[in-house]
Protein backbone atom coordinates (compact mmCIF):
# COMPACT_ATOMS: atom_id res chain seq x y z
CA UNK A 1 0.00 0.00 0.00
CA UNK A 2 1.64 3.42 -1.18
CA UNK A 3 1.77 6.05 1.56
CA UNK A 4 -1.06 8.50 -0.53
CA UNK A 5 -3.31 5.44 -0.38
CA UNK A 6 -2.71 4.85 3.15
CA UNK A 7 -3.71 8.71 3.84
CA UNK A 8 -6.53 8.61 1.87
CA UNK A 9 -7.55 5.44 4.32
CA UNK A 10 -6.87 7.04 7.68
CA UNK A 11 -6.93 11.27 7.27
CA UNK A 12 -8.13 12.06 10.30
CA UNK A 13 -8.03 10.68 14.13
CA UNK A 14 -11.76 9.65 14.40
CA UNK A 15 -12.69 9.12 10.43
CA UNK A 16 -12.27 5.42 10.33
CA UNK A 17 -13.81 5.69 6.62
CA UNK A 18 -11.85 8.35 4.61
CA UNK A 19 -13.61 10.49 2.93
CA UNK A 20 -12.18 14.08 3.47
CA UNK A 21 -13.60 15.91 6.45
CA UNK A 22 -13.34 19.07 5.29
CA UNK A 23 -17.05 19.36 5.38
CA UNK A 24 -17.17 19.00 8.90
CA UNK A 25 -20.73 20.20 10.49
CA UNK A 26 -20.26 23.54 12.71
CA UNK A 27 -22.41 21.47 15.17
CA UNK A 28 -19.82 18.80 15.98
CA UNK A 29 -18.04 21.21 18.83
CA UNK A 30 -21.30 21.58 20.88
CA UNK A 31 -20.56 17.43 21.36
CA UNK A 32 -17.25 17.16 21.26
CA UNK A 33 -16.13 20.03 23.94
CA UNK A 34 -18.94 18.96 26.49
CA UNK A 35 -18.70 15.65 25.68
CA UNK A 36 -15.24 16.18 26.83
CA UNK A 37 -15.80 17.77 30.08
CA UNK A 38 -18.07 15.43 30.92
CA UNK A 39 -15.90 12.21 30.32
CA UNK A 40 -12.73 14.00 32.19
CA UNK A 41 -15.92 14.74 35.50
CA UNK A 42 -16.50 11.24 35.14
CA UNK A 43 -13.18 9.80 35.30
CA UNK A 44 -12.04 12.16 38.11
CA UNK A 45 -14.91 11.11 39.90
CA UNK A 46 -13.67 7.91 39.40
CA UNK A 47 -10.44 8.05 40.68
CA UNK A 48 -11.61 10.13 43.96
CA UNK A 49 -13.67 7.07 45.05
CA UNK A 50 -11.24 5.69 46.93
CA UNK A 51 -12.50 1.91 48.42
CA UNK A 52 -15.65 2.35 47.17
CA UNK A 53 -14.47 1.77 43.89
CA UNK A 54 -11.41 -0.34 43.46
CA UNK A 55 -9.62 0.48 40.24
CA UNK A 56 -9.05 -3.05 39.37
CA UNK A 57 -12.31 -4.36 39.77
CA UNK A 58 -13.75 -1.70 37.70
CA UNK A 59 -10.82 -2.02 34.85
CA UNK A 60 -11.75 -5.51 34.76
CA UNK A 61 -15.61 -4.91 34.09
CA UNK A 62 -14.63 -2.16 31.94
CA UNK A 63 -12.28 -3.89 29.32
CA UNK A 64 -14.20 -7.15 29.78
CA UNK A 65 -17.25 -6.14 28.64
CA UNK A 66 -16.14 -4.91 25.78
CA UNK A 67 -14.01 -8.05 25.14
CA UNK A 68 -17.22 -10.14 26.13
CA UNK A 69 -18.93 -8.08 22.81
CA UNK A 70 -15.91 -8.33 20.52
CA UNK A 71 -14.48 -11.84 21.66
CA UNK A 72 -17.71 -14.15 22.27
CA UNK A 73 -21.16 -12.58 21.63
CA UNK A 74 -19.98 -11.05 18.05
CA UNK A 75 -17.84 -13.93 16.78
CA UNK A 76 -21.17 -16.48 17.60
CA UNK A 77 -23.47 -14.14 15.97
CA UNK A 78 -21.31 -14.01 12.90
CA UNK A 79 -20.90 -17.61 13.03
CA UNK A 80 -23.89 -18.25 13.13
CA UNK A 81 -25.03 -15.48 10.22
CA UNK A 82 -22.43 -17.72 8.09
CA UNK A 83 -23.77 -21.21 8.44
CA UNK A 84 -27.20 -19.51 7.80
CA UNK A 85 -26.08 -18.20 4.66
CA UNK A 86 -24.66 -21.53 3.78
CA UNK A 87 -27.26 -24.13 4.78
CA UNK A 88 -30.36 -21.84 3.76
CA UNK A 89 -32.09 -20.93 0.96
CA UNK A 90 -31.93 -16.94 0.30
CA UNK A 91 -35.52 -16.95 1.12
CA UNK A 92 -35.72 -18.31 4.21
CA UNK A 93 -32.86 -16.48 5.47
CA UNK A 94 -34.50 -13.10 6.56
CA UNK A 95 -37.29 -15.12 8.88
CA UNK A 96 -34.83 -17.56 10.08
CA UNK A 97 -31.94 -14.24 11.43
CA UNK A 98 -34.65 -12.25 12.51
CA UNK A 99 -35.69 -15.10 14.88
CA UNK A 100 -32.70 -16.00 16.12
CA UNK A 101 -31.55 -12.37 16.84
CA UNK A 102 -34.64 -12.11 18.75
CA UNK A 103 -34.83 -15.57 20.53
CA UNK A 104 -30.77 -14.38 21.28
CA UNK A 105 -31.53 -11.23 22.75
CA UNK A 106 -34.02 -12.29 24.93
CA UNK A 107 -31.52 -14.81 25.92
CA UNK A 108 -28.69 -12.23 26.21
CA UNK A 109 -31.09 -10.26 28.92
CA UNK A 110 -32.90 -13.07 30.82
CA UNK A 111 -29.71 -15.27 31.34
CA UNK A 112 -28.68 -13.59 34.92
CA UNK A 113 -32.54 -14.23 36.35
CA UNK A 114 -32.39 -17.56 34.77
CA UNK A 115 -28.87 -18.18 36.63
CA UNK A 116 -30.63 -16.89 39.63
CA UNK A 117 -27.28 -16.22 41.23
CA UNK A 118 -28.70 -13.27 43.78
CA UNK A 119 -31.86 -14.95 44.43
CA UNK A 120 -32.93 -15.21 48.13
CA UNK A 121 -34.58 -17.85 49.59
CA UNK A 122 -36.18 -15.75 52.32
CA UNK A 123 -37.42 -13.22 49.90
CA UNK A 124 -39.63 -15.23 47.77
CA UNK A 125 -40.68 -11.36 45.86
CA UNK A 126 -37.39 -10.98 44.23
CA UNK A 127 -37.26 -13.55 40.88
CA UNK A 128 -40.46 -15.33 41.71
CA UNK A 129 -41.08 -16.49 38.19
CA UNK A 130 -39.76 -20.04 36.48
CA UNK A 131 -37.58 -17.97 34.14
CA UNK A 132 -35.65 -20.78 32.81
CA UNK A 133 -38.86 -22.69 31.25
CA UNK A 134 -40.89 -18.88 30.32
CA UNK A 135 -37.51 -17.89 28.57
CA UNK A 136 -37.21 -21.81 26.77
CA UNK A 137 -40.96 -21.44 26.03
CA UNK A 138 -40.82 -17.70 24.80
CA UNK A 139 -37.84 -18.01 22.41
CA UNK A 140 -39.61 -21.83 21.25
CA UNK A 141 -42.34 -20.01 20.57
CA UNK A 142 -40.18 -17.07 18.56
CA UNK A 143 -38.83 -19.79 16.38
CA UNK A 144 -41.68 -21.72 15.20
CA UNK A 145 -43.44 -18.37 14.23
CA UNK A 146 -39.81 -17.69 11.99
CA UNK A 147 -39.40 -21.32 11.01
CA UNK A 148 -43.40 -20.88 9.40
CA UNK A 149 -42.27 -17.67 8.17
CA UNK A 150 -39.48 -19.32 6.40
CA UNK A 151 -41.34 -21.93 5.06
CA UNK A 152 -43.75 -19.95 3.65
CA UNK A 153 -41.12 -17.45 2.03
CA UNK A 154 -39.65 -20.27 0.82
CA UNK A 155 -42.48 -22.33 -0.91
CA UNK A 156 -43.71 -18.54 -2.21
CA UNK A 157 -40.23 -18.09 -3.77
CA UNK A 158 -40.17 -21.49 -5.55
CA UNK A 159 -43.45 -21.27 -6.52
CA UNK A 160 -42.70 -17.81 -8.36
CA UNK A 161 -39.60 -19.22 -9.67
CA UNK A 162 -41.47 -22.04 -11.73
CA UNK A 163 -44.24 -19.56 -12.38
CA UNK A 164 -41.36 -17.17 -14.37
CA UNK A 165 -40.27 -20.36 -16.11
CA UNK A 166 -43.78 -21.20 -17.56
CA UNK A 167 -43.91 -17.94 -18.73
CA UNK B 1 2.37 20.59 8.98
CA UNK B 2 2.31 21.08 12.88
CA UNK B 3 4.58 19.33 14.76
CA UNK B 4 1.00 17.39 16.18
CA UNK B 5 -0.35 16.64 13.05
CA UNK B 6 3.15 15.09 12.32
CA UNK B 7 3.57 13.07 14.94
CA UNK B 8 -0.47 11.83 15.03
CA UNK B 9 0.23 10.98 11.28
CA UNK B 10 3.36 9.03 11.46
CA UNK B 11 3.40 5.85 9.99
CA UNK B 12 3.77 2.78 12.35
CA UNK B 13 5.28 -0.16 10.61
CA UNK B 14 2.66 -2.81 9.95
CA UNK B 15 2.97 -6.30 10.41
CA UNK B 16 3.76 -8.69 7.53
CA UNK B 17 1.47 -9.17 4.95
CA UNK B 18 1.33 -12.86 5.89
CA UNK B 19 -0.42 -12.82 9.51
CA UNK B 20 -3.48 -10.86 7.95
CA UNK B 21 -5.81 -13.60 7.79
CA UNK B 22 -9.07 -14.78 8.93
CA UNK B 23 -11.55 -11.53 9.70
CA UNK B 24 -8.29 -9.09 8.68
CA UNK B 25 -8.58 -10.66 5.27
CA UNK B 26 -10.31 -7.77 2.76
CA UNK B 27 -14.37 -8.27 2.35
CA UNK B 28 -13.95 -10.88 5.07
CA UNK B 29 -17.42 -9.37 6.14
CA UNK B 30 -19.16 -9.22 3.16
CA UNK B 31 -22.88 -7.92 4.25
CA UNK B 32 -23.10 -4.30 2.87
CA UNK B 33 -25.01 -3.91 6.37
CA UNK B 34 -22.20 -2.86 8.00
CA UNK B 35 -22.16 0.57 6.40
CA UNK B 36 -22.02 4.18 7.97
CA UNK B 37 -25.63 4.83 7.13
CA UNK B 38 -27.24 1.47 9.25
CA UNK B 39 -24.42 2.44 12.00
CA UNK B 40 -25.79 6.40 12.08
CA UNK B 41 -29.48 5.31 12.27
CA UNK B 42 -29.04 2.85 15.10
CA UNK B 43 -26.49 5.25 16.60
CA UNK B 44 -29.11 7.51 16.46
CA UNK B 45 -31.26 5.39 18.59
CA UNK B 46 -28.99 4.43 20.98
CA UNK B 47 -27.74 7.72 21.63
CA UNK B 48 -31.33 8.96 22.19
CA UNK B 49 -31.21 5.65 24.97
CA UNK B 50 -28.39 6.44 26.28
CA UNK B 51 -29.22 10.31 27.16
CA UNK B 52 -32.47 8.92 28.84
CA UNK B 53 -30.90 6.90 31.36
CA UNK B 54 -28.15 9.47 31.89
CA UNK B 55 -30.85 11.89 32.45
CA UNK B 56 -33.10 9.87 35.11
CA UNK B 57 -30.33 8.24 36.12
CA UNK B 58 -28.85 11.48 37.47
CA UNK B 59 -32.33 12.69 38.75
CA UNK B 60 -32.35 9.86 40.81
CA UNK B 61 -28.64 10.64 41.98
CA UNK B 62 -29.78 13.86 43.18
CA UNK B 63 -32.65 13.58 45.02
CA UNK B 64 -30.64 10.51 47.08
CA UNK B 65 -27.65 13.14 47.70
CA UNK B 66 -28.89 16.02 47.20
CA UNK B 67 -26.83 19.44 46.75
CA UNK B 68 -27.83 22.30 47.93
CA UNK B 69 -30.23 23.85 44.75
CA UNK B 70 -31.42 20.80 44.13
CA UNK B 71 -35.47 20.77 45.36
CA UNK B 72 -37.24 17.46 44.48
CA UNK B 73 -41.39 18.05 44.87
CA UNK B 74 -43.39 15.50 46.39
CA UNK B 75 -46.11 15.69 44.32
CA UNK B 76 -46.58 14.17 41.41
CA UNK B 77 -46.67 10.73 43.74
CA UNK B 78 -46.01 8.64 40.60
CA UNK B 79 -43.05 10.92 38.92
CA UNK B 80 -39.64 9.01 40.44
CA UNK B 81 -41.98 5.74 39.80
CA UNK B 82 -41.88 7.08 36.21
CA UNK B 83 -38.35 7.95 36.07
CA UNK B 84 -36.56 5.28 37.53
CA UNK B 85 -38.87 2.94 35.42
CA UNK B 86 -38.23 4.85 32.08
CA UNK B 87 -34.25 4.54 33.54
CA UNK B 88 -34.17 0.89 33.68
CA UNK B 89 -36.76 -0.04 30.67
CA UNK B 90 -34.44 2.33 28.66
CA UNK B 91 -31.17 0.62 29.68
CA UNK B 92 -32.83 -3.02 28.87
CA UNK B 93 -34.17 -1.76 25.27
CA UNK B 94 -30.68 -0.49 25.07
CA UNK B 95 -28.71 -3.76 25.10
CA UNK B 96 -30.32 -4.66 21.65
CA UNK B 97 -29.47 -1.67 20.26
CA UNK B 98 -25.87 -1.66 21.45
CA UNK B 99 -25.46 -5.16 20.24
CA UNK B 100 -26.87 -4.24 16.90
CA UNK B 101 -24.50 -0.96 16.67
CA UNK B 102 -21.71 -2.85 17.23
CA UNK B 103 -22.47 -5.44 14.45
CA UNK B 104 -22.62 -2.67 12.15
CA UNK B 105 -19.02 -1.93 12.61
CA UNK B 106 -17.27 -5.05 13.76
CA UNK B 107 -15.32 -4.87 10.51
CA UNK B 108 -13.62 -1.89 11.65
CA UNK B 109 -12.00 -4.21 14.75
CA UNK B 110 -10.15 -5.83 12.05
CA UNK B 111 -9.02 -2.20 10.12
CA UNK B 112 -5.67 -3.63 8.67
CA UNK B 113 -2.58 -1.97 9.25
CA UNK B 114 -4.10 -2.59 12.84
CA UNK B 115 -2.41 0.18 13.72
CA UNK B 116 -1.48 2.11 10.33
CA UNK B 117 -0.13 5.55 12.03
CA UNK B 118 -0.42 7.07 15.83
CA UNK B 119 -3.89 8.58 15.01
CA UNK B 120 -5.01 5.46 14.39
CA UNK B 121 -3.70 4.38 17.88
CA UNK B 122 -5.16 7.18 19.56
CA UNK B 123 -8.61 6.69 17.85
CA UNK B 124 -8.97 2.94 18.12
CA UNK B 125 -8.13 3.81 22.26
CA UNK B 126 -10.99 6.35 22.33
CA UNK B 127 -13.41 4.00 20.92
CA UNK B 128 -12.51 1.39 23.39
CA UNK B 129 -13.21 3.98 26.00
CA UNK B 130 -16.38 4.26 24.44
CA UNK B 131 -17.18 0.85 24.19
CA UNK B 132 -15.95 -0.36 27.16
CA UNK B 133 -18.28 2.44 29.35
CA UNK B 134 -21.26 2.16 27.32
CA UNK B 135 -21.21 -2.28 27.57
CA UNK B 136 -20.10 -2.05 31.24
CA UNK B 137 -23.02 0.63 32.26
CA UNK B 138 -25.38 -2.30 30.44
CA UNK B 139 -23.87 -5.04 31.46
CA UNK B 140 -23.22 -4.16 35.20
CA UNK B 141 -26.93 -2.34 35.47
CA UNK B 142 -28.71 -5.88 34.18
CA UNK B 143 -26.58 -7.57 36.54
CA UNK B 144 -27.25 -5.45 39.44
CA UNK B 145 -31.30 -5.49 38.85
CA UNK B 146 -30.54 -9.74 39.17
CA UNK B 147 -29.15 -8.72 42.94
CA UNK B 148 -25.98 -10.25 41.81
CA UNK B 149 -23.23 -8.44 42.71
CA UNK B 150 -19.76 -10.27 40.87
CA UNK B 151 -17.17 -7.34 41.57
CA UNK B 152 -15.69 -5.52 44.47
CA UNK B 153 -16.94 -1.97 44.06
CA UNK B 154 -20.27 -0.59 45.01
CA UNK B 155 -22.31 -0.48 42.07
CA UNK B 156 -24.14 2.52 42.92
CA UNK B 157 -20.45 4.88 42.72
CA UNK B 158 -19.39 3.11 39.69
CA UNK B 159 -22.66 3.36 37.95
CA UNK B 160 -22.99 6.83 38.57
CA UNK B 161 -19.04 8.13 37.62
CA UNK B 162 -19.16 5.62 34.78
CA UNK B 163 -22.56 7.34 33.50
CA UNK B 164 -20.11 10.55 32.77
CA UNK B 165 -18.09 8.65 31.27
CA UNK B 166 -20.08 7.14 28.97
CA UNK B 167 -22.17 10.30 27.98
CA UNK B 168 -19.07 11.95 27.68
CA UNK B 169 -17.63 9.44 25.22
CA UNK B 170 -21.11 9.16 23.50
CA UNK B 171 -20.68 12.81 22.96
CA UNK B 172 -17.40 13.10 21.75
CA UNK B 173 -17.87 10.40 18.98
CA UNK B 174 -20.87 12.36 17.95
CA UNK B 175 -19.20 15.29 17.51
CA UNK B 176 -16.03 13.35 15.95
CA UNK B 177 -18.17 11.30 13.54
CA UNK B 178 -20.05 14.34 12.53
CA UNK B 179 -19.69 14.06 8.87
CA UNK B 180 -20.07 10.51 8.85
CA UNK B 181 -23.44 11.13 11.00
CA UNK B 182 -24.67 13.79 8.64
CA UNK B 183 -24.04 11.42 5.37
CA UNK B 184 -25.62 8.61 7.41
CA UNK B 185 -28.89 10.12 8.43
CA UNK B 186 -29.20 12.10 5.08
CA UNK B 187 -32.44 10.73 2.48
CA UNK B 188 -30.56 8.75 0.34
CA UNK B 189 -29.83 10.45 -3.17
CA UNK B 190 -29.21 13.87 -1.95
CA UNK B 191 -26.38 15.70 -2.15
CA UNK B 192 -26.21 15.31 2.03
CA UNK B 193 -25.91 11.65 1.86
CA UNK B 194 -22.49 12.27 -0.36
CA UNK B 195 -21.56 14.98 1.10
CA UNK B 196 -17.65 15.20 1.59
CA UNK B 197 -16.99 12.00 -0.62
CA UNK B 198 -14.96 11.90 -3.82
CA UNK B 199 -17.46 10.84 -7.17
CA UNK B 200 -15.54 7.12 -6.88
CA UNK B 201 -16.53 7.11 -3.26
CA UNK B 202 -20.21 8.01 -3.89
CA UNK B 203 -20.26 5.73 -6.87
CA UNK B 204 -19.68 2.76 -4.36
CA UNK B 205 -21.80 3.75 -1.44
CA UNK B 206 -24.63 3.60 -3.46
CA UNK B 207 -23.43 0.02 -5.30
CA UNK B 208 -23.31 -0.98 -1.56
CA UNK B 209 -27.03 0.81 -0.92
CA UNK B 210 -28.75 -1.21 -4.01
CA UNK B 211 -26.91 -3.93 -2.01
CA UNK B 212 -28.50 -3.81 1.20
CA UNK B 213 -31.89 -3.04 -0.42
CA UNK B 214 -31.97 -6.54 -2.08
CA UNK B 215 -30.08 -8.88 -0.95
CA UNK B 216 -31.55 -11.88 0.69
CA UNK B 217 -31.13 -10.41 4.41
CA UNK B 218 -31.81 -7.24 3.86
CA UNK B 219 -32.07 -3.57 5.00
CA UNK B 220 -35.68 -4.02 5.80
CA UNK B 221 -35.09 -7.58 7.98
CA UNK B 222 -31.91 -5.65 9.60
CA UNK B 223 -34.38 -3.05 10.98
CA UNK B 224 -37.22 -5.73 11.52
CA UNK B 225 -34.67 -8.16 13.80
CA UNK B 226 -33.22 -4.70 15.49
CA UNK B 227 -37.32 -2.88 16.65
CA UNK B 228 -38.75 -6.32 17.32
CA UNK B 229 -35.39 -7.43 19.40
CA UNK B 230 -36.40 -3.80 21.48
CA UNK B 231 -39.52 -4.58 21.71
CA UNK B 232 -39.20 -8.61 22.77
CA UNK B 233 -36.88 -7.22 25.24
CA UNK B 234 -39.35 -4.58 26.41
CA UNK B 235 -42.29 -6.50 26.68
CA UNK B 236 -40.72 -9.24 28.73
CA UNK B 237 -39.22 -6.79 31.18
CA UNK B 238 -41.38 -3.50 31.50
CA UNK B 239 -44.67 -5.06 33.39
CA UNK B 240 -42.19 -5.07 36.81
CA UNK B 241 -42.67 -0.97 36.84
CA UNK B 242 -45.94 -0.62 34.08
CA UNK B 243 -48.66 -2.99 36.42
CA UNK B 244 -51.18 -3.42 33.45
CA UNK B 245 -48.42 -5.92 31.14
CA UNK B 246 -47.62 -7.69 34.47
CA UNK B 247 -48.72 -10.86 33.81
CA UNK B 248 -46.84 -10.36 30.19
CA UNK B 249 -43.85 -9.61 30.94
CA UNK B 250 -42.85 -13.35 31.89
CA UNK B 251 -38.88 -12.73 32.59
CA UNK B 252 -39.37 -9.52 34.48
CA UNK B 253 -37.59 -10.11 37.75
CA UNK B 254 -40.48 -8.48 39.83
CA UNK B 255 -44.08 -9.48 40.06
CA UNK B 256 -46.02 -6.15 41.13
CA UNK B 257 -48.12 -8.29 42.87
CA UNK B 258 -45.87 -10.38 44.40
CA UNK B 259 -44.94 -10.65 47.86
CA UNK B 260 -46.30 -10.63 51.49
CA UNK B 261 -49.71 -8.77 51.30
CA UNK B 262 -49.12 -8.48 47.89
CA UNK B 263 -46.41 -6.05 47.49
CA UNK B 264 -42.57 -6.76 46.45
CA UNK B 265 -39.55 -6.57 48.53
CA UNK B 266 -36.27 -5.22 48.84
CA UNK B 267 -34.94 -5.87 51.77
CA UNK B 268 -36.27 -8.47 54.03
CA UNK B 269 -36.47 -8.10 57.64
CA UNK B 270 -33.79 -11.46 58.13
CA UNK B 271 -31.25 -9.51 56.37
CA UNK B 272 -31.48 -6.68 58.30
CA UNK B 273 -31.68 -8.15 61.33
CA UNK B 274 -34.94 -7.01 63.12
CA UNK B 275 -36.73 -9.76 63.57
CA UNK B 276 -37.44 -9.80 67.62
CA UNK B 277 -39.43 -6.08 67.70
CA UNK B 278 -41.23 -6.90 71.32
CA UNK B 279 -43.13 -5.19 73.51
CA UNK B 280 -40.62 -2.28 74.33
CA UNK B 281 -40.69 -0.51 71.12
CA UNK B 282 -40.86 2.59 71.19
CA UNK B 283 -41.13 5.65 68.39
CA UNK B 284 -38.91 8.47 69.75
CA UNK B 285 -39.41 11.80 67.95
CA UNK B 286 -37.41 14.36 68.86
CA UNK B 287 -37.66 18.15 69.26
CA UNK B 288 -38.95 20.70 71.85
CA UNK B 289 -41.78 18.46 73.39
CA UNK B 290 -40.11 14.94 72.82
CA UNK B 291 -42.31 12.38 72.14
CA UNK B 292 -41.90 8.79 73.13
CA UNK B 293 -44.62 6.65 71.84
CA UNK B 294 -45.82 2.91 72.19
CA UNK B 295 -48.37 0.72 68.95
CA UNK B 296 -50.64 1.71 71.41
CA UNK B 297 -50.08 5.21 71.60
CA UNK B 298 -49.30 5.93 67.62
CA UNK B 299 -53.26 4.20 67.26
CA UNK B 300 -54.76 7.32 69.33
CA UNK B 301 -52.93 10.01 66.49
CA UNK B 302 -55.44 10.29 63.61
CA UNK B 303 -54.95 7.68 61.04
CA UNK B 304 -54.49 8.17 57.45
CA UNK B 305 -55.05 5.99 54.31
CA UNK B 306 -52.70 6.73 50.75
CA UNK B 307 -52.35 4.98 47.97
CA UNK B 308 -48.93 5.06 47.34
CA UNK B 309 -46.55 3.34 44.93
CA UNK B 310 -43.05 1.97 46.46
CA UNK B 311 -40.28 2.42 43.85
CA UNK B 312 -37.04 0.12 44.04
CA UNK B 313 -34.00 2.02 42.64
CA UNK B 314 -33.70 -1.35 40.79
CA UNK B 315 -36.87 -0.23 38.14
CA UNK B 316 -39.90 -2.10 39.59
CA UNK B 317 -43.25 -0.24 41.26
CA UNK B 318 -46.17 -1.40 42.70
CA UNK B 319 -48.81 0.55 44.18
CA UNK B 320 -50.06 -0.53 47.54
CA UNK B 321 -52.82 1.15 50.21
CA UNK B 322 -51.18 2.53 53.26
CA UNK B 323 -52.72 3.40 56.78
CA UNK B 324 -50.97 5.46 59.75
CA UNK B 325 -50.29 8.38 61.06
CA UNK B 326 -49.09 11.65 58.98
CA UNK B 327 -45.18 12.72 59.56
CA UNK B 328 -46.52 16.20 59.75
CA UNK B 329 -49.15 15.43 62.80
CA UNK B 330 -46.35 14.30 64.95
CA UNK B 331 -43.89 16.72 64.20
CA UNK B 332 -46.55 19.31 64.98
CA UNK B 333 -47.40 17.16 68.43
CA UNK B 334 -43.39 17.07 69.28
CA UNK B 335 -43.48 20.74 68.77
CA UNK B 336 -41.89 21.40 65.48
CA UNK B 337 -43.22 23.08 62.43
CA UNK B 338 -44.44 20.29 59.70
CA UNK B 339 -41.85 21.80 57.29
CA UNK B 340 -38.87 20.68 59.43
CA UNK B 341 -36.60 18.88 57.55
CA UNK B 342 -35.82 15.51 59.80
CA UNK B 343 -34.23 12.68 59.43
CA UNK B 344 -35.50 8.88 60.30
CA UNK B 345 -34.04 6.24 61.48
CA UNK B 346 -34.03 2.41 61.71
CA UNK B 347 -34.12 -0.20 64.08
CA UNK B 348 -31.79 -1.79 61.49
CA UNK B 349 -28.12 -1.40 62.65
CA UNK B 350 -25.98 -1.46 59.92
CA UNK B 351 -26.42 -0.77 56.05
CA UNK B 352 -26.08 2.00 54.34
CA UNK B 353 -30.32 2.66 53.93
CA UNK B 354 -30.72 2.65 57.80
CA UNK B 355 -31.60 6.04 57.68
CA UNK B 356 -33.07 8.83 55.54
CA UNK B 357 -33.71 12.16 55.23
CA UNK B 358 -37.31 13.71 54.60
CA UNK B 359 -36.87 17.18 53.00
CA UNK B 360 -39.33 20.17 53.74
CA UNK B 361 -41.97 19.58 50.50
CA UNK B 362 -41.89 15.85 51.64
CA UNK B 363 -41.88 16.65 55.00
CA UNK B 364 -45.09 18.96 54.79
CA UNK B 365 -47.12 16.35 52.73
CA UNK B 366 -50.71 15.43 53.54
CA UNK B 367 -49.51 12.08 52.29
CA UNK B 368 -45.92 11.45 53.86
CA UNK B 369 -47.00 9.03 56.51
CA UNK B 370 -45.22 6.75 59.05
CA UNK B 371 -47.44 3.69 58.04
CA UNK B 372 -48.37 0.88 60.15
CA UNK B 373 -50.55 -0.62 58.15
CA UNK B 374 -50.40 -2.23 54.29
CA UNK B 375 -53.53 -3.53 52.06
CA UNK B 376 -55.90 -3.59 55.41
CA UNK B 377 -53.66 -5.81 57.86
CA UNK B 378 -50.57 -4.85 59.93
CA UNK B 379 -47.27 -4.26 58.48
CA UNK B 380 -45.11 -7.67 57.28
CA UNK B 381 -41.65 -7.72 59.32
CA UNK B 382 -40.58 -7.28 55.62
CA UNK B 383 -42.60 -4.38 54.81
CA UNK B 384 -40.87 -2.85 58.17
CA UNK B 385 -43.35 -3.67 61.02
CA UNK B 386 -43.95 -1.89 63.14
CA UNK B 387 -43.41 1.33 61.39
CA UNK B 388 -42.27 2.18 58.50
CA UNK B 389 -41.91 5.63 56.36
CA UNK B 390 -43.75 5.93 53.30
CA UNK B 391 -43.76 9.39 51.28
CA UNK B 392 -44.80 10.35 47.59
CA UNK B 393 -42.50 11.05 44.82
CA UNK B 394 -39.37 9.15 46.49
CA UNK B 395 -36.78 6.36 45.87
CA UNK B 396 -37.91 2.98 48.19
CA UNK B 397 -34.21 2.96 49.09
CA UNK B 398 -35.91 6.40 51.37
CA UNK B 399 -38.41 4.75 52.69
CA UNK B 400 -36.96 3.64 55.73
CA UNK B 401 -38.52 0.78 57.35
CA UNK B 402 -38.70 -0.28 61.02
CA UNK B 403 -38.47 3.21 62.05
CA UNK B 404 -37.38 3.94 65.71
CA UNK B 405 -37.08 7.38 65.49
CA UNK B 406 -37.09 10.94 63.78
CA UNK B 407 -35.14 13.87 64.45
CA UNK B 408 -34.91 17.72 62.89
CA UNK B 409 -31.53 16.81 60.83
Amino acid sequence: MSLTTQRQTHPSAFDLDGPNTSASPWWRWLFVLPGLVAAAYGVYGLLTAGSRVPLDSWLTWFVGSALLHDLVIAPIWIGLGWLAARVLPDAARPAIVVGAAVAGLLALVALPFVLGVGADPENPSFLPREYGRNLLLVDAGVLVLAAVWAGVATVRSRSRAVAEDVC
Amino acid sequence: MSTLDRLLGARLPSPPEALRRGPFREGAFPSPLHSERRAARVGLWLGLAFTVCFVTGLISHLIQQPPGWFVWPASPAWLYRVTQGVHVATGLAAIPLLLVKLWTVYPKLFEWPPAGSVSRVVSRLSVLVLVGACAMQLLTGLINIAEWYPWTFFFTTTHYWTGWLAIGAVAVHVGAKAPEIRRGLARRGTSGAVAGLTSAQAADRAVANMAAENQSVSRRSFVLAAGLGVGAVTLTTVGQSLSPLGAVSVLSPRVPGAGPQGLPVRQTAVHARVTDVGADYRLVVEGPNRLELTLADLAAFPQRTERLPITCVEGWSASATWTGVRLGDLLEAAGLPRDTEVTVESLQERGLYRMSTVAPPHASSPRTLLATGLNGSPLDPDHGYPVRLIAPNRPGVMQTKWVTKVAPA
